[in-house]
């Protein structure tokens, strides 16, 4: 089986309609490899498909799904299967020695009758009921055989290497154990004929489609990276658009080389380039209740910028301001969510979001230092607890900040419901965009216009 | 440059270790004679990727280190000012002070010029500038140089370009256009096992393999410095011979930051906690 170019084309199409673009010159070079090599395996022509076209990770990632939705064909696993045989399973010819030796040499049908009698024992399974088969699973996990399958790993005494790797293999057998038990609960539905659709069997989304709010740890873990990135390149595409031509302290070494031709004497003096101003940018974050998880991203985005600039100034607010920059600095990426754990200490009042005061204090702030700072970002909902906002405030808002870009992690069909107050905000400020994922985030970023921004 | 398909094994000859899907993307390189841009973490064996293949394939290796305010006098080439400025001294002849005797050869001139078959490794080109990678554009893709006052140097054909990348930054789109592309992550557990069990003496599988469950147990904590290869080669060799009784100890081999190490511990005492249910 081969791919043909018909083919090949659905798929861009495909691609396309998800919001990824195959460019046509890097489509060539695929084409060009196919027939100089005379690709004929579709499982080859899928792995070069993938390793030639994307030219970064994130596209890598994005195309490897796409791929595998399409063509139902998975790649570059790099996971470890197989297990390790520990030298404390073989001492007393024990069941587990058996099993993972089975399970290494890919021999399943130990592992299948073990499954099998684990679902037996919990007795019938009544399908009729509207519950999915993760219902079922939690149910089977407290039976009594289930337990005693898990206890298999725990019978024996480790030093501390082995300990962990014992560990290690627990969690992948713990895994393989339950993602078979879900196969062969929905084989056994499918056999019933059930109209009832068990949620996880439909397709995920993409990883930057889906809403931080439904995300796992290992999945945030992933984002949270790719945030801190994105909080670099923000605060270095600040960087080189202040970067100008501008005369700064003497370049030493090349002014002797030029001095050179003209036999040592030193006619042309030659400068660095000189930093013309520093960007200021003052960075305003919602950490309420309301916000959720979304203010772990904002924090996060905080932090990659501040940690790339010495003048972002970055804010969390709740009902009053609190200067984070310093703190943040001493932090390590690693320890970010420790601002949330402290989140009592940036309560000033009542712990319910004050945006009036909030602004108040950053304003005041503002003049207090005298500072030209013309710009804002701001995270929040607008979400002001059914307390007043003053056009007192907008205006002295923007008369201190020219240029307000606004992220509102919250649905944009419930703007400006209950106590949202964001319209009042919206007439003052460039952009005011919803940020739920990580695309939107992307391109919020992208989108700023740093030139407009510092003039 | 015509050269047969590199094999998993002919790689393992040269001690290193890789899946097969390098080995592929390795491939294409070489055949489509396009350069390889290699992207990861550090200490995954991106340069050392480079060194084997030019001791395998018998290829000079010239290495391009990028740095932070590298410019065209550093990397391509520069006029000799003092051979010319004596040679104006002593001929009375209106000789052509742009020759080819005043050029000083930096590596990226080297490597176009060189007439033996050669791999070309610019290293670390995240740590360069912006600018910098603009110069590079035309040797990639063209093959050739512009020198103002000599004309375009054209380059040989028998050479491999790699060029290697932290990620501290991100590249430009049009350098990565003209590349192909791979992201080189740390070892899985087998190829790791493979690793130590071929640079450490007198260690079984099963231990390596312990070993390397453990290392990579470490690197999914999130840590602020991930262990690389060189590091835990070393710690492993180093428990092994001294029969430690505690993985305890001698972790500055392996973690090199106060708070990973407390991290990795507090981890231990909970697993040693499980284990005694």
């Amino acid at each position: 089986m081969s791919l043909t170019k018909n083919e090949i084309l659905n798929f861009s199409e495909f691609c396309k309609n998800n919001n990824y673009f195959i460019p046509t010159d890097q489509l060539k070079v695929f084409f060009e490899y196919k027939n100089l090599k005379n690709l004929k395996n579709l499982e080859k022509e899928l792995l070069y498909l993938y390793f030639l076209i994307p030219k970064n990770r994130e596209d890598q990632i994005h195309l490897k799904n796409l791929i595998n939705r399409y063509f139902n064909h998975s790649i570059e696993n790099n996971d470890s299967t197989s297990y390790s045989l520990l030298s404390e399973y073989s001492n007393d010819d024990s069941d587990l020695h058996k099993i993972i030796s089975d399970l290494n040499a890919g021999n399943y049908e130990n592992f299948d009758t073990l499954v099998k009698s684990v679902i037996e024992n919990f007795g019938d399974i009544d399908f009729s009921r509207p519950v999915s088969n993760d219902y079922w699973l939690n149910q089977i996990k407290k039976s009594f055989k289930y337990q005693e399958t898990m206890m298999l790993f725990s019978n024996y005494e480790f030093d501390e290497v082995s300990s962990i790797t014992n560990l290690i293999n627990k969690n992948k057998f713990n895994d393989l154990l339950d993602m078979k038990i879900l196969e062969i609960l929905s084989e056994e539905r499918n056999k019933a004929k059930d109209s009832y659709q068990p949620s996880e069997l439909e397709p995920k989304t993409q990883l930057g489609e889906l809403d931080f709010l439904y995300t796992d740890p290992n999945e945030r873990r992933i984002l949270l990276e790719q945030t801190y990135k994105l909080g670099n390149k923000l605060a270095i595409k600040f960087k080189r658009h202040i970067k100008q031509a501008s005369k700064g302290k003497l370049h030493f070494r090349k002014t002797i080389r030029k001095s050179m031709q003209t036999g040592g004497i030193f006619q042309k003096i030659i400068m660095r380039p000189k930093l013309l101003r520093k960007p200021n940018l003052v960075i305003a974050c919602d950490i309420s209740g309301s916000m959720a998880l979304y203010s772990l991203f904002g924090i996060t985005l905080l932090f990659g910028m501040v940690s790339r600039f010495s003048s972002i100034k970055a804010f969390v607010f709740i009902d009053g301001l609190t200067d984070v920059t310093k703190t943040l600095k001493k932090l390590k990426k690693n320890e970010i969510d420790s601002v949330l754990h402290n989140w009592n200490s940036y309560v000033k009042s009542d712990g319910h979001s004050d945006y009036e005061k909030s602004f108040q204090d950053l304003i005041d702030q503002n003049k207090k230092l005298n500072s030209t700072t013309k710009s804002l970002i701001v995270i929040g909902d607008g979400r002001n607890n059914y307390r007043n906002i003053s056009e007192e405030l907008i205006n002295n808002l923007y008369n201190q900040f020219e240029k307000i870009y606004w992220m509102n992690p919250e649905k944009k069909k419930y703007w400006n419901t209950g106590d949202s107050q964001i319209k009042k905000f919206e007439r003052i400020t460039k952009t005011t965009s919803e940020v739920r994922n990580y695309n939107q985030l992307r391109d919020f970023v992208n989108n700023i216009d740093f030139k407009k921004m510092l003039k | 440059m015509k050269i047969n398909d590199l094999t998993i094994d002919g790689l393992e000859q040269e001690n290193y270790f890789a899946t097969q899907e390098l080995i592929d993307v390795v491939n294409a390189a070489i055949f489509l004679d396009k350069p390889l841009l290699i992207e990861g973490p550090a200490g995954t064996g991106k340069t050392f990727l480079a060194k084997t293949l030019s001791a395998l394939l018998n290829l000079e290796l010239i290495r391009l280190q990028c740095h932070e305010g590298i410019d065209e006098d550093k990397s391509v080439y520069e006029w000799n000012y003092k051979k010319q400025l004596l040679s104006i001294q002593k001929s009375e002849e209106n000789e052509n002070l742009f020759d080819e005797k005043y050029l000083i050869k930096r590596p990226i001139l080297t490597a176009l010029t060189t007439e033996e078959n050669s791999l070309f490794l610019i290293d670390e080109i995240d740590r360069s500038d912006e600018e910098f990678e603009a110069l590079l554009l035309e040797v990639l893709a063209e093959n050739q140089v512009t020198i103002p006052e000599f004309g375009t140097i054209k380059g040989s054909e028998n050479r491999i370009t790699i060029l290697t990348s932290n990620s501290t930054r991100e590249l430009s789109d049009a350098l990565r256009r003209r590349c192909i592309y791979y992201y080189l992550d740390f070892p899985s557990i087998e190829i790791e096992t493979k690793v130590f069990m071929n640079s450490i003496e007198d260690i079984d599988e099963n231990e390596a393999r312990k070993y390397a469950s453990l290392v990579s147990f470490i690197r999914s904590l999130s840590l602020n410095k991930i262990p690389s290869l060189i590091e835990s080669v070393e710690w492993v060799k180093y428990n092994n011979s001294k029969d430690q009784e505690s993985v305890r100890s001698n972790l500055g081999i392996l973690l090199k930051d106060k708070s990973d190490q407390k991290k990795y511990v507090e981890k231990l005492e909970e697993s040693n906690e499980f284990n005694q249910e």
